[in-house]
Formats: C-alpha cells, sequence, structure tokens
C-alpha cells in the first residue's frame, strides 16, 4: 500500500507537482537521517548525508525505475554516500596530526570509572556502534533500528543473506560486550 | 538439549526467527539452564536500552533536523542545476584520465591486475599478505554462509550441530571470516586439509 502511494507521488512529482515531493521527503527523512546518523556517528554529517540524499532523490526521482520499493533505493544511497563520507575521513584524519592528539587523549581516559561518569548512554552506545566496522555498522543499523528483513538489507549492501546474519550476530555481541556496564 | 547445541540458536530464537519445533527445545532449556538464560538476557537488555536511546535520541536531536526546510534547499537545488553539466564534464575527463593511466600502467610496467577468479589459497592462505581480497571472494564466502544452513549443521558429525562452532571451532577460520566480515584483521593460515576437511563435513562441494 505504501509502496502503491509512493509510486503514485512519484508520478505526480514526474509531471511536476512540487508537492508529491515535498510528501515523499516528510515521509523518509526522518529514516534517512537516523541511518546516517547511526552510520557516521554525529549530527552534523548526518545532516550533510540527509542533504545529500534528497538532492538526489530530486535530480534522480524521475530516472527511478520503480524495480524496488522507494525506501530501498533511498537506504541504498544513504549508505553508499555515509560509507564514502566514512572513508573520506578515514583519509583525511590518516594525513591529520589530530588523529595523534586524539589517539594518545583516547588512552589516558580509558578508565571505566571516567567513562560513567562522562558520558550520556546516548554517547556510549554511539561510541560502541562506532566501533563496529563498517559493514557491521551498516547491518546493525539497518537490521536493528529500520528492522529490515535481510532479503532487504542484502538488496541495500549487495550482501548475501547468510553473511548479512554473520554481520549481525558479530555485530550484535561487540554490542553486548562494549556496552556490558551499562545494560 | 545441550548448551552446545542451544547456543547456536540463542540469537535465533532472539530474533524470533526459528522454527516451532526448535522453540519448545530451547524454551525448555532455558528454564534449567541459568548461563543460557542469562545470555538471552544479555540480547534482550541491549536491546530494550538501544531503543530506549533511540525515542530519547529522536525527541532530544530530532528538532536540529527539523531545521532543514524544503525551501531553502529549493536554492540549493538552483545552484545544483546550474553546476551539474560542469560536474559532469569533470567527472568524465577524471575517468578519461583514469583509464588512460590504468592503460599505459598495466601495458608499460608489465604489472598484471589480479584476477578475479576466487581461488580458496587466495583468501586462507596470506602470503606477504598484499594479495587483493576482491569482491568475489566475499561473494563466494557469503555464498559458504548461505550453504549453511542449520539442517546441515546439525547433521554434521565435524561441526557437532553447532552453528556457534562454525564461527569459533578454528581460530583460523574466524579470521579469514572476519576479513570478509570487513575488519582489518591478519589472515592466520589454514592448512587445505583443514578447509578441505571442514567444507566435506558441511557437505559444500564448491565455493565458486
Amino acid at each position: 500500500m505504501q509502496n502503491r502511494d509512493d509510486f503514485i507521488l512519484i508520478d505526480e512529482f514526474i509531471e511536476g507537482d512540487a508537492k508529491a515531493f515535498g510528501v515523499l521527503v516528510e515521509r523518509y527523512k526522518r529514516k534517512i537521517y537516523m541511518t546516517a546518523y547511526r552510520i557516521l556517528g554525529n549530527h552534523e554529517d548526518a545532516d550533510d548525508i540527509t542533504q545529500e540524499v534528497i538532492l538526489k532523490m530530486y535530480s534522480s526521482l524521475s530516472t527511478f525505475r520503480k524495480e524496488s520499493s522507494i525506501f530501498t533505493w533511498l537506504y541504498k544511497i544513504t549508505t553508499n554516500l555515509s560509507l564514502n563520507e566514512l572513508k573520506r575521513k578515514k583519509i583525511k584524519n590518516f594525513f591529520s596530526l589530530d588523529a595523534v592528539t586524539d589517539y594518545f587523549a583516547d588512552e589516558k581516559t580509558s578508565s571505566p570509572e571516567s567513562k560513567l561518569g562522562e558520558k550520556e548512554l546516548s554517547s556510549k552506545i554511539q561510541d560502541a556502534i562506532n566501533k563496529l566496522p563498517e559493514k557491521q555498522r551498516v547491518v546493525f543499523t539497518l537490521r536493528f533500528y529500520e528492522e529490515l528483513p535481510y532479503e532487504e538489507i542484502s538488496k541495500i549492501v549487495g550482501t548475501s543473506v547468510g553473511a548479512l546474519k554473520a554481520n549481525y550476530f558479530h555485530a550484535f555481541n561487540k554490542m553486548v560486550k562494549e556496552l556490558k556496564n551499562v545494560v | 538439549m545441550s548448551c552446545e547445541k542451544i547456543k547456536p540458536l540463542l540469537f535465533d530464537y532472539f530474533e524470533k526467527n526459528i522454527s516451532e519445533g526448535r522453540v519448545r527445545n530451547l524454551k525448555s532449556h532455558l528454564e534449567t539452564c541459568r548461563f543460557c538464560a542469562e545470555e538471552l538476557t544479555e540480547f534482550e537488555n541491549l536491546s530494550q536500552l538501544l531503543k530506549k536511546e533511540t525515542s530519547e535520541l529522536i525527541n532530544k536531536h530530532f528538532f536540529y533536523f527539523e531545521n532543514l526546510r524544503l525551501n531553502n534547499s529549493n536554492k540549493l537545488f538552483e545552484v545544483r542545476k546550474q553546476m551539474a553539466p560542469i560536474f559532469r564534464f569533470a567527472a568524465g575527463l577524471a575517468l578519461v584520465f583514469y583509464l588512460a593511466a590504468l592503460f599505459l600502467f598495466t601495458n608499460f610496467t608489465g604489472w598484471n591486475i589480479p584476477s578475479n577468479e576466487f581461488q580458496t589459497s587466495q583468501l586462507i592462505y596470506p602470503n606477504s599478505g598484499s594479495e587483493l581480497i576482491n569482491d568475489n571472494s566475499y561473494e563466494n564466502i557469503g555464498k559458504l554462509y548461505d550453504q549453511i544452513s542449520d539442517e546441515t549443521i546439525m547433521q554434521s558429525d565435524y561441526l557437532n550441530g553447532e552453528y556457534e562452532m562454525l564461527m569459533q571451532m578454528n581460530s583460523k577460520l574466524i579470521p579469514s571470516v572476519e576479513n570478509y566480515l570487513g575488519r582489518d584483521y591478519n589472515l592466520i593460515g589454514l592448512s587445505e586439509s583443514d578447509f578441505d576437511q571442514i567444507l566435506k563435513s558441511l557437505n559444500y562441494k564448491e565455493i565458486i
């Protein structure tokens, strides 16, 4: 039902109805934003990526082939742009002296007591997610937070269902270990 | 059922991705086994914690996102529309240069691009650590997982019906798996006979 409504809105947008686009954005912007936030770990980057996704949506919606649902398409764009941003940051940090000072700063504040005292819950959780490798982070976000079935995630990330299950299992176990003191 | 047989099913049970028959066995085990029950509780507690945090996060931070207004973005759309042809031209030019460089490099330096054909040894026998683990390798190890249905594992004498044991049974397998899963991990070598034995016991005929 949702799919059909989305396709009707896409057709209306292609015919020139800008409000239809606004409806689609309202419908999906939160999911896009939260997915990007979970992958990237901060709101500023998530905001940038969300805008990128919406722009991409605007420019490419007329060529959307309706072979999948629009949210699969949007998740794919969001995931790809978020991962690209992560890679870009990695390269940037590699060449940045800030990465060296941050490394030593983390070493000094490694005691559990200081962490529990200082950070909010959501920071701790996001830190745990940030420690996951990229693939696991994406799968964890899409499976746990977005509650997508494995088959859908498989279309988004292009990985087999079996591998996704393994990814998710590992990611979840790591999260349990990381947040043992908090849970 | 013993803990060794139950443990691999716990996560599937937590995900509600398990057959009715197994649910009954699992529940009766959990009534008597504190350790397994605790592990399941850890999964559930984490899930509740993350869900609670998500709803608080949305309430607290989403207004930040609500400041994104379509009318402001429209201006950005216009700028982007005007710049699009320039971006496309630049991207096309970059692609041409890249292809030219690749052609020159491969034809005049004697370096060959590694074949995409999957080779077992490429994944599990790291030479100097310089092999490219390509996308086909990842796809194939994913196929291995797909082949490992619960039934296959349960029937496998070697694995003793333990899905988790696949993950843990051989510490040498995990790095291969984890490398596939995206961790930066040094592969530990696995002997050819070990791997063949694993495949045989899984009734897995081929990797490719």
